[in-house]
């Protein structure tokens, strides 16, 4: 076997040369015609400054009639970088690819539209239509695009077309700042960035991954977060590792990825991170009151959900850490007198450390330095379990300096006693028909009126 | 659709051909190939590349050729009339990567090829010895300018580190890879009765790919098999089907039963 390719262009531009004129002027400027004196090809110059290729003879003669060119110096040719390919001018002919037994109608850019049938060949072309076909090598089909085939004559208007191309430029949609696609691409890139939390707390650890892809292939991929570099890969996909900041006043980080082809174009793509205020519901902290005088004792508990490996915790009231519990306990206290003045809010939260090092934190409360404190409430049964058929009775008892004007007990939300004094009030419930678990609650109001709530108290019922 | 005259003399030659053929399973034996396969008709002695788009590449020319492959033994011959139901592949093959450095007449700078067709200058002659050796001035081809278009110029090599000729040759050790070709994605074209038919007629897949037929004819067409039935697929649109059981898959036109293929699925 011993096949033969293709003839190359060159070739079929050379008789070209002898009918040249030789007028040897310079300084390119858009739209020319040029070539160099020692080879017969001919370049068109676009708005880009960048020269465009005539595949053969036959594209040439639908945009000139004759040779016009523009003679420059090897150095100036040389300067101008290879736009791409000149196609044919649309509606002039017909063409035909050589293996390829279906005829096509030159649209705009290039675009090929396949003629379905003779008759609509005729209705456009006139009755010699087979007379107005040439020939397209197979390799030049790469710079063309297919259209919409051409199923009744109203689909496309070759003088219409022929008209609308005044210029290669204009054909082609070039203009100085644009830089046409040199072959219509086999597959758009991609580039994908995912985050491990997409909402985050201050002291996590994220993990960043990268995906992408480019048809001329991937030279690097970049993963920033909050624009520093974290990691460069010369594969996809690429991962790395990210510490939200623990200080900072910002709200949201950006991951981003950067992807650099093979052919130097850069795509990116960028995830936000928001940081979470809410807390790790993993994580409790709470004050024992929420609003004190100013040298009264403060206090504030942190307790660590079950499922976390506890190395140390930190009890911060205020911005910093005020008590720290490193013996591995679920729980930490922390319980100071409290000089600050009437006024001061003293923000209060629990950092949890595990064992490998991440941190939980938990939502954030407060405790409000006031003329008036809250008032110190419990909510006490009788029973912590009951059998069904069993009431029980449960006593809400409160105190403050003020003094105490009303106690309520809630079973719920539902408030299921008022007493107007500072006696502990009780009440009695049930009998509890079904089993399950009874969620109480007591509620004071002091002398300046001021309510607090007692933690919940359980009742589990048998 | 419209022929000129060879291409309607050997359509008839091939509907006798396939009125001939056995109408047992497993009928189809000619027009077989696969993605992958080189692929050229009787008329023209012009090879191209079959993609599993279903599409056939063009190699430029003889030297893009043989950056490939060492000769022609593995080129399967199709009828014309199957070759040309086949569309054009939308870009050109281009030089193997690592292999030579390529120039155009009109620009002196000469360029490594990397993966995808991408040109990366080789800066200076030191390094063009180091990356191609002590012979690199003949390792060096003229591409013509009409097809240094299905190139595109990507950054400069400013160190021998950056374009290490070995592993770059040995990352693209086919065109597949060179395109970056999904081979599980496989297409099928539809032509008319007389004009190839599903070409390639048999076309064998790995387990887990998925087939596109798309109908390149006028005329709607049908894939209809034991186990699957596409309906009517009008002109231009599509049918896909993922085989995930490794078996052999006969299936004809439901319209124009003349129409067979078959995909082979195989672990």
């Amino acid at each position: 076997m011993n096949p033969r390719y293709l003839v190359l262009a060159a070739l079929l531009l050379s008789p070209l040369l002898t009918i040249l004129p030789a007028s040897a002027t310079s300084a390119v400027s858009e739209g020319d015609l040029v070539k160099i004196a020692t080879r017969p090809d001919l370049y068109y110059v676009g708005p880009d400054m960048k020269r465009y290729v005539f595949p053969n003879e036959k594209t040439y003669f639908t945009w000139y009639a004759g040779f016009d060119a523009k003679v420059i110096t090897d150095a100036e040719l040389a300067a101008l970088p290879v736009g791409g390919a000149v196609t044919y001018r649309p509606g002039h002919r017909m063409v035909k690819l050589t293996t390829d037994p279906r005829t096509y109608a030159v649209d705009a850019n290039g675009t090929l539209r396949w003629v379905e049938t003779e008759t609509v060949a005729a209705a456009l072309y006139g009755s010699d239509w087979n007379m107005k076909i040439e020939d397209l090598p197979d390799a030049f089909f790469a710079t063309y695009r297919t259209g919409a085939s051409i199923a009744s004559a109203s689909d496309f208007v070759p003088n219409d077309a022929l008209i609308a191309a005044t210029s290669i430029a204009k054909d082609k949609g070039l203009t100085s700042d644009t830089i046409p696609p040199v072959v219509p691409p086999v597959t758009v890139g991609t580039l994908d960035v995912t985050v491990s939390k997409p909402t985050a707390q201050a002291g996590d650890v994220e993990l960043l991954t990268a995906s992408g892809t480019h048809p001329t292939g991937v030279y690097k991929m970049e993963i920033f977060f909050d624009g520093n570099l974290i990691k460069t890969c010369t594969y996809s996909p690429c991962a790395g590792e990210a510490t939200v900041p623990t200080s900072g006043t910002k709200t949201s980080y950006e991951a981003r990825a950067i992807l650099t082809a093979l052919d130097a174009s850069t795509s990116t793509q960028a995830v936000t991170i928001t940081v979470s205020t809410d807390g790790s519901s993993l994580v409790q902290a709470k004050p024992d009151r929420a609003v004190i005088r100013t040298n009264q004792s403060a206090g504030a508990v942190v307790t660590a959900d079950i499922s976390i490996a506890v190395l140390r915790i930190d009890v911060y009231v205020g911005g910093s850490s005020k008590a720290a519990c490193t013996n591995g306990a679920r729980e930490c206290r922390w319980g100071d007198i409290v000089t600050d003045p009437v006024g001061t809010v003293l923000d209060v939260y629990g950092k949890v450390t595990d064992t490998i090092g991440r941190t939980y934190t938990s939502a954030h409360s407060s405790i409000t330095v006031s003329d008036n404190d809250s008032p110190v409430v419990t909510t006490t049964p009788a029973k912590p379990i009951i059998y069904v058929g069993e009431g029980v009775d449960v006593t809400v008892a409160g105190s403050d300096d003020d003094g105490i004007t009303k106690l309520e007990i809630m079973q719920g939300d539902v408030v299921i006693k008022t007493c107007e004094s500072a006696a502990p009030c009780t009440v009695t419930t049930g009998p509890w028909m079904s089993t399950g678990t009874l969620t109480f609650m007591g509620r004071a109001t002091d002398g300046l009126s001021l309510t607090a709530v007692s933690p919940v108290a359980t009742v589990a019922v048998q | 659709m419209f022929a000129k005259k060879l291409t309607a003399i050997a359509s008839v030659v091939t509907t006798i051909a396939m009125s001939l053929a056995p109408m047992a399973s497993h009928a189809v034996t000619t027009g077989a190939f696969q993605a992958g396969d080189l692929i050229k008709g009787t008329q023209f002695s012009t090879v191209y590349y079959f993609g599993p788009d279903g599409r056939r590449y063009v190699f430029p020319n003889d030297k893009t050729y043989f950056t490939w492959y060492t000769d022609f033994s593995t080129v399967k011959t199709i009828s014309d009339v199957q070759l040309q139901t086949i569309p054009l592949g939308r870009s050109n093959i281009t030089y193997r990567p690592g292999v030579k450095m390529v120039k155009i007449d009109t620009d002196p700078k000469t360029y490594a090829v990397d993966q995808g067709g991408v040109l990366r200058w080789v800066k200076t002659q030191e390094l063009a010895e180091t990356l191609f050796g002590i012979n690199w001035n003949q390792r060096i081809d003229d591409v013509p300018d009409p097809f240094f278009i299905n190139y595109k110029v990507g950054t400069p090599i400013e160190m021998a580190s950056e374009y290490p000729i070995n592993d770059v040759k040995n990352a693209t050790p086919n065109i597949a890879i060179d395109k970056q070709f999904d081979m599980t994605m496989v297409t099928v074209t539809i032509g008319s009765a007389t004009a190839g038919g599903f070409v390639p007629a048999s076309t064998t897949v790995k387990v887990g790919s998925t087939v596109t037929w798309t109908n390149a004819d006028i005329v709607p067409h049908t894939v209809t098999g034991d186990a699957f039935d596409s309906g009517t697929i009008e002109k231009a649109k599509t049918y896909t089907r993922t085989f995930n059981t490794a078996g052999s898959y006969d299936y004809h036109d439901g319209i124009y039963p003349v129409m067979q293929g078959t995909i082979n699925v195989v672990q």
